[in-house]
């Protein structure tokens, strides 16, 4: 590793690290063997995401472009316009991916061809990492303003924290937690409960 | 009564349904003091993660739900457990 920055899984469980000063993304299986996925169309490169056919796309902040390899480490320019600096990526559900911009404080979106448009400004200092909720709403860390805002689908922002954070950087939501146990205990309890009536006509029948 | 059972099979799954909601938590990287914060929906924070850490940047979740960290100032990356213990998941320089 060169100075690893972006970090992202693919559905095999491999895990995927840009290296900002080697200009390379490496790939390491869940045992941690690492080799090289890429090497080539590589500007200093920050963010990484999947998209839902299992491409890979690497945000480049010195070349402002982002790359697209496909599962066999092949690349193309994705897109090159729009782009100032880029660093977190992620993608909505619908196909769309969205690149915050850290140099010029905005986050940019992106149809699946490429074709890019301006979907947040304003009150971003050096926007760095993205992430949805599942409710849709876009969060975006700012490495100047040590903030973390939330947008609406419709790109309306307000503050969502801003203590205890210190050059905000890459975020990512935890999703994929089991059920706790009062949500595992309700559920449970119904079934028992919805059990025991269902017997109880029974033994009458 | 078959009303009644309905009511106790809705009431669990609503009372699931809102539990998985709630565990929806969100982490950011403090390259700038070497931490990893959670915050919960309600936007509270706390620290995740700190020891190990150097300049840390890029964060992401494996399926079940362990949390791996790119740290730029020591060429590794981190493994941590859900509840936050942490390991060297990688630290060999191959590209």
């Amino acid at each position: 590793m060169d100075n690893p920055y972006g970090l992202a899984f693919d559905s095999a469980g491999n895990l995927y690290a840009a290296n900002f000063n080697a200009n390379t993304i490496e790939k390491f299986t869940p045992g941690g063997v690492g080799t090289v996925f890429a090497s080539t169309g590589l500007n200093q490169p920050t963010g990484l995401t999947f998209d839902s056919s299992g491409n890979l796309y690497a945000a480049n902040y010195g070349g402002n472009s982002i790359e697209k390899f496909t599962p066999g480490g092949v690349g193309s320019v994705f897109a090159s316009s729009g782009l100032s600096g880029p660093h977190g990526l992620v993608f909505d559900s619908a196909g769309n991916l969205y690149a915050a911009n850290a140099s010029n404080g905005t986050v940019e979106e992106f149809t699946s061809s490429g074709v890019g448009s301006l979907f947040a400004s304003g009150g971003l200092n050096q926007p760095a990492g993205l992430a949805f909720d599942s409710s849709g709403s876009l969060f975006v860390s700012t490495y100047g303003g040590n903030t973390v805002e939330e947008y609406t689908p419709g790109g309306v922002g307000s503050l969502f924290a801003n203590s205890g954070l210190n050059g905000a950087h890459f975020i990512a939501f935890n999703t994929t937690v089991s059920t706790p146990e009062p949500g595992v205990f309700g559920l449970f309890t119904g079934l028992v409960l919805s059990g025991c009536v269902f017997l109880k006509r029974r033994k009458r029948t | 009564m078959k009303s009644r059972s309905f009511s106790f099979l809705i009431f669990g799954s609503l009372l699931a349904t809102s539990a998985s909601v709630h565990a929806e938590t969100l982490f950011v990287s403090n390259p700038l003091n070497n931490t990893i914060v959670k915050f919960t929906p309600g936007g509270v924070g706390s620290v995740f993660a700190s020891a190990g850490l150097s300049t840390p940047t890029g964060i992401a979740f494996d399926s079940t739900g362990n949390l791996y960290s790119a740290n730029d100032g020591n060429n590794t990356i981190l493994k941590f457990t859900p509840s936050g213990i942490g390991s060297v998941f990688a630290s060999v320089r191959i590209g």
